[in-house]
């Protein structure tokens, strides 16, 4: 069956996203019958607008010069065309305003308005308007997926299914890349926070302007999506209480460690409270993970924790998550039937 | 805690087989009661109390009864009293300069005790660090406890890291 998407934002996770529906289009056609009509990527100063479907071996062929191909609509915005184009599925892939969710949110809005349903791989609308996206879907019967907000490709959203004969009730978990890699230098080499952030950025794990990742506003955000998903909550990021990592010491890890004690920087929803926070835990417990890695223990009434890690960022490891929720709204919608 | 009762054989090197599992297994011994007053059938009765790390605590005691039962050593009762009054904190600020026997006090008075205190300095002038052994009541839960220690030190300045 064909499927129109359209794109929005082509940045790291939409390029990635673009590769991956070009090198997966026989396994999608052949497993599920799906066939994924990409018929508009929007960028900042226009878009690329094939009503037939955008070839996206050219696009990806042209590589940053993808404004000089011959369907390419200067000044088109995807606010004014989602409703005008014939759109099944729409996927946000823009860069977070963290303050106002947008650009995202306004498309997300505009999308669910217009019936079409919803992926997206920016957190910023979710955890600034999560039960306004939620209802406006549900009013326009709407499905509004968003897996790869969080943790990235690791399922930290999904796993609800998967647990529906069981129940969620406290999430801890480590959901900053950058500042568990901070921490962790420290911790292994002894070295102190400005030498340990420097290192991060030489390495390219933290962004020049890393104020979002080491203040926990990042993590904040994803700590409020796994929350109301997972455990009902109607939160939103001003009721997280939020302590960043700039201010932990070699010497406060060199103490923890002599009660056998590692200081990781824990994003915890448990007792109607969500904190972003350094924190003691145990040296072996399983929340001690190194590098950047992201990690997310769910406390089950029933069996206890459950435990996801993986890899929460990178363009292929979001482009996966959204491929994901693209076969999930298709099968739910019967496309691939 | 563990409280852990079994029978033993009275027979030279029967306490070492009762120990070599618990020690194997990460148990840290307080103490061991025999009752040689109550043999009965060449078998004593002895209690021995032990703490094991809390995060692994149910895979440790499992691997302690599977060892104990190949040894035929009977084990008669189990008593967990899991120690969660007693948490580890860390302050990094002026601690000393913000008159810390004001803040162990003050602790005190919501029945908050400090067991243990260990500093680390640089210079006089920088911030020192400290770690905190605090013994907290039991009818206070943690969130409780965190509210009065944040109350502390929001006022004087210092950065807390609670475990």
């Amino acid at each position: 069956m064909n499927i129109n998407i359209c794109l929005i934002g082509k940045g790291i996770v939409g390029t990635s996203l673009i590769q991956l529906l070009y090198q997966k289009k026989k396994f999608f056609e052949q497993k599920f019958n799906l066939n994924f009509i990409v018929n508009s990527i929007f960028e900042i100063d226009g878009a690329l607008i094939n009503e037939k479907g955008i070839n996206l071996k050219e696009v990806l062929d042209v590589g940053g010069d993808f404004r000089n191909l011959p369907y390419w609509r200067k000044d088109a915005k995807a606010i004014d065309l989602i409703s005008k184009l014939d759109i099944s599925i729409c996927i946000e892939a823009t860069p977070t305003n963290p303050k106002s969710g947008e650009p995202g949110l306004s498309h997300i809005i505009e999308a669910l308005n217009n019936g079409i349903d919803v992926i997206s791989s920016n957190k910023g609308p979710f955890y600034l308007e999560y039960n306004r996206i939620k209802n406006l879907a549900k009013q326009n019967n709407c499905y509004v997926k968003f897996e790869a907000t969080v943790a990235s490709c690791v399922p930290s959203l999904g796993i609800k299914e998967e647990l529906s004969g069981n129940e969620i009730i406290g999430i801890k978990a480590i959901l900053n890349g950058t500042s568990n890699f901070i921490l962790s230098r420290m911790t292994a080499e002894g070295v102190d926070f400005p030498l340990a952030l420097k290192e991060a950025q030489e390495l390219g794990y933290a962004e020049s302007d890393p104020t979002l990742d080491i203040d926990g506003y990042d993590a904040a955000g994803k700590l409020v999506i796994l929350a109301n998903e997972l455990l009902g909550w109607l939160k939103t990021i001003a009721d997280v209480k939020v302590e960043g990592i700039s201010k932990v010491t070699p010497h406060a890890i060199e103490l923890a460690k002599l009660d056998g004690y590692v200081i990781k920087h824990l994003a915890i929803a448990e007792n109607g409270e969500l904190l972003v926070e350094p924190r003691l835990i145990d040296k072996h417990s399983p929340l001690n993970i190194s590098g950047t890695l992201n990690i997310v223990e769910l406390e089950t009434k029933y069996a206890g924790p459950i435990i996801l890690m993986g890899r929460g960022a990178g363009g292929f490891e979001a482009a996966s998550a959204i491929i994901n929720d693209l076969i999930s709204i298709s099968i739910k919608r019967g496309y691939t039937a | 805690m563990i409280n852990l009762e079994v029978k033993l054989p009275d027979t030279p090197g029967s306490l070492i087989e009762l120990i070599k599992p618990i020690s194997k297994n990460g148990g840290n011994i307080y103490g061991i009661l025999h009752f040689h007053d109550r043999k009965i059938n060449n078998l004593i009765p002895v209690n021995v109390t032990f703490e094991l790390n809390e995060e692994i605590q149910e895979v440790s005691m499992q691997k302690i009864k599977n060892e104990l039962k190949e040894k035929n050593i009977q084990i008669e009762n189990i008593d967990y009293e899991i120690e969660k009054k007693i948490i580890t904190i860390i302050l990094t600020g002026h601690v000393f300069d913000t008159d810390v026997m004001d803040t162990i006090k003050r602790l005190a008075s919501k029945n908050i005790n400090v067991l243990e205190l260990q500093a680390k300095f640089t210079e006089l002038e920088e911030v020192s660090n400290v770690k905190l052994k605090i013994e907290f009541p039991e009818d206070m839960n943690k969130k409780e406890l965190n509210n009065e220690l944040r109350k502390i030190c929001e006022e004087k300045k210092l950065f807390l890291i609670t475990s």
